[in-house]
């Protein structure tokens, strides 16, 4: 080819660059045709988040087995994109999903980051409808949302639904010292934990915020006042690992309590000597490893059977993913497939919809975010040793501002590292 | 606040000694043969990751260690004999394939051992905290570290001084035309010192994996680690290596305490500096 | 630039210019245009580097700077900054990439080779990490997302072919400006500089002062890009200036060829081509692999990249024909990229 290309001129390789271009481009213009259904999806795949976007692949392919591929009669096809969790990467895939596979539907993307990046995206293309993946950034529908995108998946905040009350109460803590990463989602779990704890009359000691990525915690844990009476803790992933072994290490005493991706299966099934040290830890999330419902022992059954080399039991990503997927199919059944023009049929179809998932059952509110069960868990070991959370409370019907007043909790602003401060507020609980 | 300051102070040194065992391999493979090996930060994480799948296997902590340095050694090996030798003399074009094998190596060693975490379990005497009085406890590992790090730097100090290789070694980083002057076959002295180089690195994975934790990403941390290290405190300089180590560590984890949101960007700055002002390093000559 | 090498980029961007007619928005927007934004950043490396000998890993903060300016100064969703009139916006950012490339020539100004490439890296590492955690001004990791494109006459300058036009001549623009450059006495001194320093200053030229002008210029290229990558993608964040941006901006520029500014834009369009269809060829999942082999490879047998590559099959061809055999002088490509165009 190159040599060929030489006689056009001075560079070659653009010339030969572009004949390729344009016999890709040549290649779309096989159009969509009107019996498939085109449903692209993505997912993470690189860097420190790729082992939950493993467990999202494999819950979305558990939902789409269900259909068996078709749905009133149309075929089913699926586009995949990996992304490395920055939002610039989603927001580039999603238009390539949209705008080169020409798919009429999207479920993702997976991290906070991504999910608002994809919202500002969805409004560019209102005729199509987005099914968010497991972005649980607050904003991604409570302020200025996109009215085509529909979260099945809760946010931060309602994942702590439950346990700042729990603790208060049961376990009579009345003041915490609070240690998280500097991001959007811990900012967001922070506002929930607080806003409840603080509201029932509990104290909050101090709040530190540190670097993603941080590694060595060491000097923030001998600075955590002794007097406290627990710690509340939003550390993912590797950081996680670090912090508990550490803080266990260095001769801690306060209980911890943990944020939804502290003690996940994702850090529960990592490998190390500091797994023996954090049984009995309590946290809360939208779903449990082991929960007695017939509908997840069903899922997870399916999960096992399916993923042999997957985890011991699916993790909340696989069922973030398998809900999402699940109810853009339910929401396309109910559309008869119709997915011309607006889409207005399907859109409706997903506004309505309410169905009995793994994790009970899930509708929408009026923001078009999930109104789901939340789950107060402790770390329990099982009899070959390794580790799950048992479910200790389920907290029914969880709704986008804890079931709290919708207007003056909305205008305590976007969760940042100060807001919300402690305050009695929300004394409805 | 006595104790928080003698706390900080300590983490910083056992991080600083983490830093400098990671550090030290790359010093002395970039001041003898002015390559950066960008590379530097997969060797530390396929040591690590191929000793934990031998520790896990043994159950033996001491035989992971020798593992995931022969693994690391040997990468370092191949890669200097078949890619780098062959870029002799062209520092930009190595520098260059050894960014794209690390993201090479990356995204293979994610596809391999997935994306968990992994941490190593040490001798049961090695996981227990010690008593530091009135200071509280403190992990007896961290201490170790510590004086591990001595006794590598000690050990790598006594090979340069002592040996023919070290001799050699040291020859090169001044002035590298007087190797062959010397009568020493550069292609074959290359070789074992980025073999010793990248088994440090093989080692600090181990080591690096124990006192905290292996997982995606560390790869580059611990090369930007290495870097600001080595430029720190001068390339080719184990003392400068000691300095630059203590520098960082202590910046980073004082900075934790009191200025947590820039730490990160302070060891930066630093390395800019010293690099605008001082481009030999805080710590001038060899070895 | 020889007359060869006008006509030929004259002819590239005429047959660029038709693209509209055949390519749909997804082509127009997300491969070309993002092509040509990156292709900018890779051209102000490329420029540095191919007259100066300066490679320079500061090249995509530089584009930060620019982008994360006109972001503040547009609307945006996250309530940052001030909005100003888009000349504004657009004069402000390019001052400030242009400034901050002068500081990082200022700051480098004694370093050559690795060193040089450290210390950028130590800059652009910085920035990155500042940028993750300020909250006040560049909204830590999140970044300024919503961004709204300016309208012109009531047009979007981010619809499709107004977008790529745009960036197209933009390109084109700075390419011609690079190769006038080259012949300058400005860019003279450069290369002068780059092959032997001592002479040049022995002659009387003052080495600091050329250096931090090329700096200022790359910084103004990178620009450029940086306002259409944050017009492409609508929003910045710290990960937009993170090493992985950073490494691909270094793939794209040796990819393409140091040696031939042209190169830049090759390389973007290859690597975004690459990234946009590898999963589509090896799955979602080991597109890293890929680009990464890719980048060795290119690496490993041409020093010069594509440019290089080609032109070296180039000359081999014309050698081995019998013209060249019997009439013509041997070789010709090869001396001419021997001795750096």
């Amino acid at each position: 080819m190159t040599i060929c290309a030489s006689h056009f001129g001075n560079r070659p390789m653009t010339w030969a660059m572009l004949a390729a271009g344009m016999t890709l481009m040549a290649h779309d213009a096989v159009a969509q045709s009107g019996d498939t259904i085109r449903i692209g999806t993505m997912f993470v795949t690189e860097g420190a988040l790729a082992s939950l976007g493993q467990e999202a692949n494999r819950g979305l392919e558990i939902a789409l087995a269900e259909f068996d591929g078709t749905i009133a009669g149309k075929k089913i096809v699926v586009f995949k994109e990996g992304t490395n969790a920055t939002p610039d990467l989603a927001v580039q895939k999603a238009r390539k999903l949209i705008e080169q596979d020409k798919v009429d539907v999207i479920v993702g993307p997976l991290s906070g980051g991504e999910g608002l990046a994809v919202k500002e995206y969805a409004k560019t293309v209102p005729s199509k409808t987005f099914v968010n993946g497991a972005a649980a950034s607050q904003d991604t529908t409570m302020r200025d949302p996109a009215p085509n995108l529909f979260s099945f998946r809760v946010d931060g905040a309602q994942m702590t639904a439950g346990l700042g009350k729990y603790v208060y109460d049961e376990k009579k803590y009345r003041n915490v010292a609070i240690v998280a990463e500097d991001y959007a989602y811990p900012y967001t779990q922070v506002a929930g934990f607080v806003s409840e704890f603080c509201g029932r009359g509990g104290k909050i000691a101090d709040r530190y915020w540190v670097p993603l990525g941080t590694k060595d915690y060491s000097s923030v844990i001998a600075r955590i006042p002794s007097d406290v009476d627990a710690v509340y803790v939003v550390v993912g992933g590797a950081d996680a690992v670090n912090f508990l072994s550490q803080y266990y290490q260095t001769g801690g005493k306060a209980p911890l309590i943990g944020g939804s991706i502290t003690v996940d299966s994702d850090v529960l099934n990592s490998k190390g000597p500091f797994r023996s040290k954090i049984i009995g830890i309590l946290s809360s999330s939208n779903s449990a490893d082991e929960s007695e419902a017939p509908e997840w022992q069903a899922f997870a059954k399916t999960y096992r059977a399916r993923f042999p080399d997957g985890l011991p039991a699916p993790s909340s990503l696989a069922a973030a993913y398998y809900i999402s997927m699940k109810a853009m199919l339910l929401g396309l059944q109910a559309a008869r497939g119709d997915v011309s023009g607006n889409q207005d049929v399907l859109k409706e179809a997903l506004r309505t919809l309410k169905f009995d998932t793994p994790t009970g059952p899930i509708s929408l509110d009026q923001n078009r975010q999930a109104i789901a069960d939340n789950f107060l868990m402790e770390v329990t070991s099982r009899p070959d040793g390794s580790l799950y959370n048992k479910v200790v409370k389920v907290v029914p019907q969880v709704n986008a501002t804890l079931n709290m007043p919708r207007e003056p909790y909305i205008a305590m602003g976007a969760p940042s590292r100060t807001n919300p401060p402690c305050r009695q507020v929300g004394k409805v609980l | 606040m006595l104790k928080l300051a003698v706390l900080s102070l300590l983490n910083g040194i056992s991080v600083a000694a983490l830093y400098f065992i990671v550090a030290s391999g790359f010093t002395v493979t970039f001041g003898l043969m002015r390559t950066i090996n960008l590379a530097y930060g997969s060797l530390f994480l396929i040591g690590g990751y191929v000793g934990y799948q031998v520790g896990d296997l043994t159950r033996n902590w001491y035989l992971a260690m020798i593992a995931g340095s022969a693994i690391a050694g040997l990468s370092g090996a191949v890669l200097q004999w078949g890619v780098l030798d062959r870029l002799r003399g062209q520092d930009m074009r190595q520098a260059l394939v050894t960014i794209g094998l690390s993201i090479v190596a990356a995204d293979v060693l994610l596809a391999v051992f997935g994306g968990l975490t992994y941490q190593f379990t040490p001798p049961d005497w090695m996981q227990a905290t010690v008593s530091l009085g009135v200071f509280g406890g403190y992990p007896a590992f961290r201490l170790l570290l510590i004086a591990l790090s001595l006794f590598i730097g000690v050990f790598i100090w006594a090979g340069l001084t002592c040996t023919r290789v070290g001799l050699a070694i040291r020859a090169g980083v001044d002035d590298r035309e007087m190797l062959s002057a010397i009568g020493v076959n550069p292609s074959r002295l290359f070789v074992i010192v980025a073999t010793c180089g990248s088994a440090l690195a093989g080692l600090a994975g181990v080591i690096g994996g124990t006192a905290l934790s292996i997982s995606p990403g560390e790869d580059s941390r611990y090369l930007l680690a290495s870097l600001v290290v080595t430029i720190v405190g001068g390339m080719g300089s184990i003392a400068g290596a000691a300095v630059g180590a203590l520098l960082v560590g202590l910046l980073e984890q004082v900075g934790l305490l009191y200025f947590p949101n820039y730490s990160i960007v302070a060891v930066y700055l630093v390395m800019v500096g010293v690099l605008a002002l001082r481009p030999q390093g805080l710590v001038r000559g060899t070895a | 630039m020889t007359r060869q090498e006008q006509i030929a980029l004259a002819v590239a961007v005429l047959a660029l210019a038709l693209v509209p007619v055949v390519a749909d928005d997804f082509w127009l927007v997300q491969i070309f245009g993002q092509s040509f934004a990156l292709g900018l950043v890779a051209l102000s490396l490329n420029f540095l580097s191919g007259y100066g000998g300066f490679v320079s890993m500061a090249q995509t903060t530089l584009a930060g700077c620019a982008g994360y300016m006109v972001a503040l100064t547009s609307v945006n969703a996250v309530g940052k900054g001030v909005p100003l009139h888009p000349v504004a916006s657009i004069g402000l950012a390019l001052g400030v990439s242009a400034l901050a490339g002068a500081f990082v020539g200022w700051i480098s100004v004694r370093l050559h080779g690795v060193y040089m490439l450290m210390l950028t890296l130590a800059l652009a590492m910085g920035f990155f990490f500042f940028a993750q955690q300020n909250v006040e001004l560049f909204n830590a990791f999140d970044g300024i997302r919503g961004v709204v494109v300016p309208n012109v006459a009531g047009v979007s300058l981010r619809s499709p072919k107004i977008f790529f036009y745009m960036s197209l001549v933009c390109s084109a623009a700075a390419l011609f400006a690079v190769m006038i450059t080259g012949r300058s006495p400005f860019g003279l001194v450069l290369k002068a500089l780059r092959d032997h320093p001592r002479k040049a200053a022995a002659l009387g030229f003052d080495v600091a002062a050329h250096r931090i002008a090329a700096f200022a210029g790359s910084g103004l290229l990178a620009g450029c890009g940086g306002i259409f990558y944050t017009w492409f993608n609508q929003r910045i964040s710290a990960s937009t200036v993170g090493l992985g941006m950073i490494n691909s901006v270094l793939i794209m520029a040796i990819i393409g060829g140091l040696r031939s500014p042209i190169g830049a834009f090759t390389g973007a369009f290859a690597y975004v081509l690459i990234n946009t269809f590898a999963s589509g060829l090896v799955g979602a999942e080991r597109v890293n692999t890929l680009v990464g082999s890719a980048f060795v490879a290119v690496v490993l047998a041409s020093p010069d990249g594509i440019a290089g590559a080609a032109k070296y099959v180039r000359s081999r061809v014309r050698q081995s024909s019998l013209f060249e055999r019997f009439v013509a002088q041997p070789a010709s490509g090869s001396a001419r990229s021997a001795v750096n165009e």
